[in-house]
């Protein structure tokens, strides 16, 4: 049977983050109240046996602000319309500052497996200037409940580049979360995200964008730092404990079909690619499927989807795979085989063993040399 | 020959933006043959491009019937002129066909340089000038000045000068009297021998060249053998007609008439501007005077922009050399841009406007490189070469000295701009020849300037200067030993021959460190660091440097939102595609013009 993912998006936060570009709202029982009911009829609207669904992935905003009860009502949901693979990877992302002990073991016997920890940082100086709610200390604390309550598959968000970071503060943190032995971290660079807090502050002069030679050397040096202990780096902002690899995340980078539901939540279904409401007002008050955007992917997006994808794995991706055979993916490509070959001779590709991946350096620009395969 | 008693033939000649075209739409409007609903506005201007700047560049006539007051029926021939600069010797043969010439003036802005160039020409065909003021609806309105003005500056008559407002279509009545009252039937015998002015031609897909025509002598009709006096050529007439503003076959075209002609000529290079049309049987002995071959003064490089081909290009440039015979193409190689063209333009204007229709009417990207003049090379063996692209300068030590076109320049400004005019003319390497006042506020400078100067950014500077009230006309005078070299740009150490530029010593260093500055600004970050320097023969004289980026990656790609990050991979290859690859280094296409800008901070 064919394997889909499924993503559910849980736009409630105590407060917006500095940085945050995402779709969240500060938390309102009634609006929640009437977004899980919206969120129950979007499951029941796309009820599907056809697939065997193996990951499923809560999103946010802050999921770990629901109720154990109300996980446990969408994950039920989801058991009535979809089939859930028994080993199914159940992630929900949770903020620390929001976690009490008996809500992990209500999480976790939701069905809960998966952690994934909004860390973002070990230092207080620069949690408190991304505006997060909580403190160092709370992630150690919540951390060893959540082990306590179970959890033995953990990610935890790192961000480099936010404003007051430097090099030594940056591997701090990192030493830090390593010495809790998670599974899984995801080391992302910050961006700044038009309509944030962080976006005004910048344009009026408030502080000055980190450049890119610390951005790089950031992202480099803690990425050597984790591969030292032990995580592999298997996509650019990825990095885990052999066997731990986000399997949900991996159908993004893969071509795998998954389903996306909630506000403002993305699918790739069926050969289309969806994209929901994002304005919670006409969220809440579907009567068909929300869906705003739907493309049917042309071969073309197919191809050039598979590459830029692909090529965020450490693996890179197999030639191959892509058209079905090396020769005709250079054919596909022969107009830009020149300049895919020079990339190779200045050492940002590797082309070996009928597959293709970045350098190190290749990462660095990698949107450059990607642009060539859309 | 009472038919001639009851035509009139003029022309409407005004500075740019004084409202020529909307005064002859009213004139249309006022009298027969053109129904209100089928006006268009300013329907003499047919060229959308020619709409939008509010100037004509090629030349319409039009027959108006007009029912006088005296209950007699005149025929009008309205003789449209193109209005610029560039354009002097279009405007001249055009009012060569006339014996009359409406001069508008807007009556607030008052008599301007081209203005005045235009009444010389007008007074060179010894055509009778009436003067009109226009615009006299607006509050800033000053007419009886702006007489005084023209009575001084022109030294015509005002008296009785029609008031007119084009735009709200008072006075117009008054003026079509007027036309009657002021201008001279035509004279001339239909029974001479046939003797034709031409004064414009447009191609037309289905009839060939279209050549429009005043018939001095003589007459013509279909099946005719035409004789054009300057090559000799002989063509059976096929149609002859007059327009209305379309075209309608007639039976004859006769002594005194305006009209036009086709023959199944091929180009209308072939029909150029100011020839003699007689019969081939029964040939007029003399041409009419005043032809003058069309010359290029202008010249730059035309590049098909990455992913336009060739051939496009140059089909276009076919198209428009076809209907256009003052300008001329070769093809050229550049290696920084490939194949391309090497194009030959009266004037900066006449050059924008020919890149502009390439790209709205053909709908092409090109590239064009830094206009440049025809220098006079003098070898040391005395062999003397015509050099109009940078690149083809000889070695400096084969060069006995160079050579640089002059132009005389009239700039007319109000007196509170001088000082600062003045100083941009002496910054161009002009000399002041005379300064006279025209009137108690306004002023004329008398220039001699290379042309290379005026043609760089010259005009956009008055312009800018005199917040948009200066106004310049300008000929050639001659040739003048010059201390001009050429001045190339490196790109990644890389000589790009198409940012090579011809310059004067003395200008070489500022103008170096210009376009070092602007590349800067436009060339995006590489891998590398990419040098920018400005050289001349192997000696840096400015440099400038973009540096290298070391991060073009986005981390994040959330919740599976790949239609995102597609779109924003393909907004990046889009800008990549706009890109031309000298060596190693990407310059965006806007950076071939960006150097050639004025800049106010300068």
């Amino acid at each position: 049977m064919k394997k889909l993912g499924i993503y559910i998006h849980i736009p409630f936060c105590i407060k917006k983050c500095n940085y945050c570009a995402f779709l969240s709202f500060p938390i309102d029982e009634n609006l929640k109240r009437e977004y899980l009911k919206a969120l129950k009829k979007e499951i029941m609207l796309n009820e599907n046996k056809e697939y065997i669904v193996d990951t499923v992935f809560l999103g946010g905003g802050t999921p770990s602000l629901l109720e154990p009860k109300e996980i446990d009502d969408i994950i039920m949901n989801l058991n009535s319309y979809f089939n859930i693979s028994k080993d199914a990877e159940i992630t929900m992302e949770a903020n620390p500052g929001t976690l009490k002990f008996e809500n992990l073991l209500g999480f976790k016997e939701a069905g809960i497996n998966r952690l994934s920890l909004g860390v973002q940082s070990l230092d207080e100086d620069v949690l408190s200037h991304m505006g997060r709610i909580h403190n160092a200390e709370d992630v150690y604390w919540e951390y060893e409940l959540a082990r306590k309550a179970g959890f033995n598959n953990i990610n935890l968000d790192l961000m480099f580049s936010v404003p007051n970071y430097n090099i030594f503060k940056i591997k701090r943190t990192l030493t830090r979360a390593i010495k809790l032995k998670p599974e899984h971290i995801s080391y992302y660079g910050l961006q700044l995200e038009e309509g944030t807090p962080y976006f005004e502050q910048f344009k009026k002069g408030m502080f000055h964008e980190t450049d890119d030679y610390m951005d790089r050397r950031m992202y480099h040096e803690g990425s050597r730092l984790l591969i030292n202990k032990g995580y592999n780096r298997y996509e650019i902002s990825n990095f885990s404990k052999h066997g731990y690899e986000c399997k949900h995340n991996l159908k993004y980078w893969n071509m795998d079909e998954y389903l996306g539901l909630g506000l403002g939540s993305s699918s790739f279904i069926g050969g289309y690619r969806l994209k929901n409401a994002e304005d919670i007002n006409s969220y809440i008050n579907f009567d068909k499927k929300p869906i705003i955007e739907k493309h049917h992917n042309s071969k073309n997006d197919n191809v050039s989807e598979a590459i830029f994808t692909g090529l965020r794995k450490t693996e890179g991706i197999e030639i191959s795979s892509v058209l079905g055979s090396e020769s005709a993916f250079w054919e596909y490509f022969n107009n830009i085989k020149d300049v895919i070959w020079e990339y190779e001779m200045d050492g940002c590709l590797i082309i070996d063993q009928g597959r293709i991946r970045f350098t190190e350096y290749g990462i660095d620009i990698s949107n450059k040399i990607l642009a060539n395969f859309v | 020959m009472d038919y001639l008693k009851y035509i009139r033939n003029f022309s409407i000649i005004a500075h740019i933006d004084h409202g020529k075209s909307t005064l002859a739409d009213r004139l249309i409007e006022n009298t027969g043959l053109v129904s209100h609903r089928d006006m268009k506005e300013q329907l003499l201007d047919n060229m959308d491009l020619e709409r939008e700047r509010g100037i004509t560049i090629k030349l319409q006539t039009i027959r108006l019937v007009y029912q006088a007051k005296d209950g007699k029926e005149y025929i009008f021939n309205l003789i449209d002129t193109p209005g610029h600069v560039d354009f002097n010797y279009e405007v001249s043969r055009s009012l060569a066909a006339c014996e009359g010439a409406v001069l508008v003036v807007d009556a607030s802005q008052g008599v301007e340089a081209q203005t005045l160039a235009n009444v010389y020409l007008a007074l060179d065909e010894n055509l009778e000038i009436l003067p009109v003021l226009n615009k006299i609806d607006l509050p800033s309105s000053r007419p009886e000045e702006i007489c005084e003005e023209i009575e001084e500056m022109i030294g015509i008559d005002t008296e009785g000068a029609p008031l007119v407002s084009a735009k709200v279509g008072t006075g117009i009545d008054d003026l079509l009297e007027k036309i009657i009252e002021a201008f001279p039937a035509p004279q001339g015998d239909p029974d001479e021998k046939l003797k034709a002015l031409i004064f414009d031609s447009i191609y037309d897909n289905y009839k060939g060249v279209v050549i429009y025509t005043r018939v001095f002598n003589g007459k013509v009709k279909k099946g005719d053998i035409i004789k054009l006096m300057n090559k000799g050529q002989t063509y059976e007439v096929t149609e002859v007609g007059v327009c209305v503003p379309s075209t309608i076959p007639v039976s004859e075209l006769k002594a005194g008439e305006v009209g036009y002609i086709c023959g199944s000529i091929k180009k209308v290079a072939d029909a150029r501007v100011g020839d003699t049309i007689t019969l081939a049987k029964n040939p007029t002995e003399k041409p009419l005077k005043g032809y003058k071959k069309a010359q290029s003064m202008v010249f730059c490089g035309i590049y098909p922009a990455e992913g336009e081909k060739y051939e496009n290009v140059r089909d276009a440039l076919e198209k428009l050399q076809v209907n256009d015979a003052a300008f001329n193409f070769e093809t050229e190689t550049s290696t920084a841009l490939g194949f391309g063209f090497r194009c030959g333009f009266l004037g900066l204007l006449h050059m924008e406007i020919i890149v502009e229709r390439l790209e709205r009417e053909f709908n092409l990207g090109v590239i064009t490189t830094s206009p440049s003049v025809i220098y006079k090379v003098i070898l040391n063996d005395g062999q003397e070469v015509m050099i109009q692209n940078p690149t083809n300068l000889p070695n400096a030590l084969e060069i006995q000295h160079i050579e640089e076109p002059l132009v005389k320049a009239d700039i007319m400004i109000p007196k509170d701009y001088v000082g600062s005019i003045m100083e941009l003319c002496q910054d161009r390497r002009g000399t002041l020849k005379h300064m006279e006042y025209i009137t108690e506020t306004r002023v004329q400078l008398h220039y001699e300037m290379p042309l290379n100067e005026v043609i760089y950014d010259f005009f956009d500077a008055l312009k800018s200067k005199t917040r948009g009230y200066g106004s310049l006309d300008y000929e050639f005078v001659r040739y003048e030993k010059s201390n001009v070299i050429k001045m190339d740009v490196l790109l990644n150490k890389e000589l790009v021959d198409a940012f090579s530029m011809i310059v004067h010593e003395s200008k070489a260093y500022q103008r170096g460190k210009f376009v070092c500055e602007k590349l800067k600004e436009v060339i995006p970050m590489h891998q590398f660091e990419v040098p920018i320097q400005a050289a001349i023969g192997q000696k840096i004289i400015a440099r400038e440097t973009v540096r290298a980026y070391r991060k073009d990656v986005i981390a994040k790609c959330y919740g599976g939102d790949i239609s995102r990050k597609k779109k924003l991979l393909e907004k990046q290859k889009e800008g990549k595609k706009k890109m031309r690859q000298c060596g190693k280094v990407e310059v965006p296409q806007e950076a071939f013009t960006a150097v050639l800008k004025f800049d106010d901070d300068k």
